[in-house]
């Protein structure tokens, strides 16, 4: 399941994570380059549901299937959840949202992966 | 002023017992003093016991446990002083508040000597968490009152349009808190040696926990985009952005340390999170609960966030 595909979701979350504390730091709120941002992930993150179901459906391995596609939902849900709050808290608390969310996008693949392996994972 | 800083140790010494209460299971530690109220049969502090074994770690267990009742003297003597002030400068809604702040203190120490008594069954155990973090609610509702009458329009909006998401998201957070309760109760970490453990599906019980967690979760987004959309004050709508970040940590640290064995350090930081969302979601109930009469509506009173942080902006612009 891990490849390319999660080294680049983590990736850009955690480069969105950095890039979102330098807005909070410097108490701004919310712009479209971040709005992009998110909106790359969640492009990318729809992409990993597809592939990650078709995985799913075509592996021989014993995995949890409804743990994994909660997963794969869930997480996306994340970004759009977190751009919501901080449009409409147009403040330093709502770019501390975003920050979150971009934190909790690296913790959901790596809890998926650990599904997909049935390991501990890195978390 | 100052004397609100009384009402604030207390609710932070409601959150820290629970760690310390947390400390004392997690090193199993629980029967560290064998009995109840006394440490040991004949002392109320612990003895050194000639022909002890201190290689056995015994005596880290003693300190353990009779550290955990000192807090708890300490906790109480904190709710004294609560009562006093909220009798001499308290207004009237505070006095009963900080008299049952004090009973549930000496109640939870009763219930803690049970414990130690029933040989820390796993029920009374979870009992003297869930009062703990009942208590944490009634230390907060007492400084509430014990910050006296605030009152704006904006305020008023934040109470008719979040009022009940902020309701749900208390709700839910103790709910979530109650069924992690129980599953502790299951788990390894009884407190001491040969407990008995409550006999559930672990697994499965973890992912009902884990689904209240995230309707948690779901309440205080609802609850932070309506406080937003009624220009709610700015520290009411940080609190939700702050119980939104410690809810979305406890779901990290619960997935971290189901999925590596329960290591002690990392569940001590799940209790201090349970302890602190507990509190930040009630704070938030409290200040957007609707008054309970028309006529309270005129002496609504304020939160003590809010205030902190416009004194704080005030002084850096002065």
């Amino acid at each position: 399941m891990i490849g390319w595909l999660q080294v680049i979701v983590v990736g850009l979350s955690l480069l969105l994570g950095v890039v979102v504390v330098v807005y909070v730091a410097r108490d701004r709120a919310a712009d479209v380059w971040l709005v992009g941002g998110f909106g790359v992930l969640e492009a990318l993150l729809l992409v990993q549901a597809g592939v990650g179901c078709i995985q799913l459906a075509t592996t021989g391995r014993d995995v949890d299937g409804l743990v994994f596609v909660g997963y794969l939902l869930g997480s996306l849900l994340v970004p759009p959840a977190a751009l919501v709050w901080s449009l409409a808290e147009r403040s330093r608390s709502g770019s501390a949202v975003l920050l979150v969310g971009a934190l909790t996008v690296p913790v959901l693949v790596s809890r998926l992966q650990a599904v997909w392996t049935a390991g501990p994972g890195v978390l | 002023v100052t004397r609100v800083r009384v009402f604030t140790a207390a609710v932070v010494g409601q959150c820290l017992i629970v760690v310390t209460g947390g400390v004392v299971r997690l090193t199993s530690s629980g029967l560290g003093c064998p009995t109840w109220p006394r440490c040991t049969q004949d002392s109320f502090v612990p003895v050194a016991r000639p022909g002890a074994d201190s290689s056995s770690g015994a005596e880290v267990h003693v300190w353990i446990e009779f550290g955990n009742r000192l807090v708890a003297l300490a906790l109480g003597a904190v709710c004294v002083l609560c009562v006093v002030l909220a009798h001499r400068c308290g207004p009237p809604g505070a006095r009963s508040w900080a008299w049952l702040q004090l009973a549930g203190v000496v109640g939870q120490g009763v219930v803690g000597g049970v414990s130690v008594l029933a040989d820390l069954t796993p029920l009374v155990v979870a009992a003297h968490f869930v009062l703990s973090t009942a208590l944490i609610y009634v230390s907060l509702r007492l400084r509430h009152h014990m910050q006296g009458p605030r009152s704006s329009a904006t305020r008023a909006a934040a109470r008719a349009t979040s009022a009940r998401p902020a309701d749900a998201t208390l709700a839910a957070v103790v709910v979530t808190v109650g069924l992690g309760t129980l599953l502790t109760a299951a788990g390894p970490h009884s407190g001491g040696t040969d407990v008995d453990r409550l006999d559930l599906d672990v697994g499965a019980f973890a992912v009902v926990h884990g689904a209240a967690a995230l309707l948690a979760l779901a309440s205080v987004m609802l609850t932070g985009l309506a406080l937003a959309t009624a220009r709610a004050p700015s520290g009411v709508r940080r609190l939700a952005v702050v119980t939104f970040t410690l809810l979305c940590g406890q779901l990290t640290t619960g997935a971290v340390q189901y999925s590596t064995g329960l290591p002690i350090a990392v569940v001590a930081v799940h209790l201090l999170g349970a302890a602190v969302c507990v509190a930040c979601a009630a704070q938030l109930q409290i200040v957007t609960r609707a008054p309970r009469t028309p006529a309270a509506r005129g002496l609504l009173d304020g939160d003590g966030l809010t205030a902190g942080t416009r004194r704080r902006t005030s002084g850096t612009r002065a």
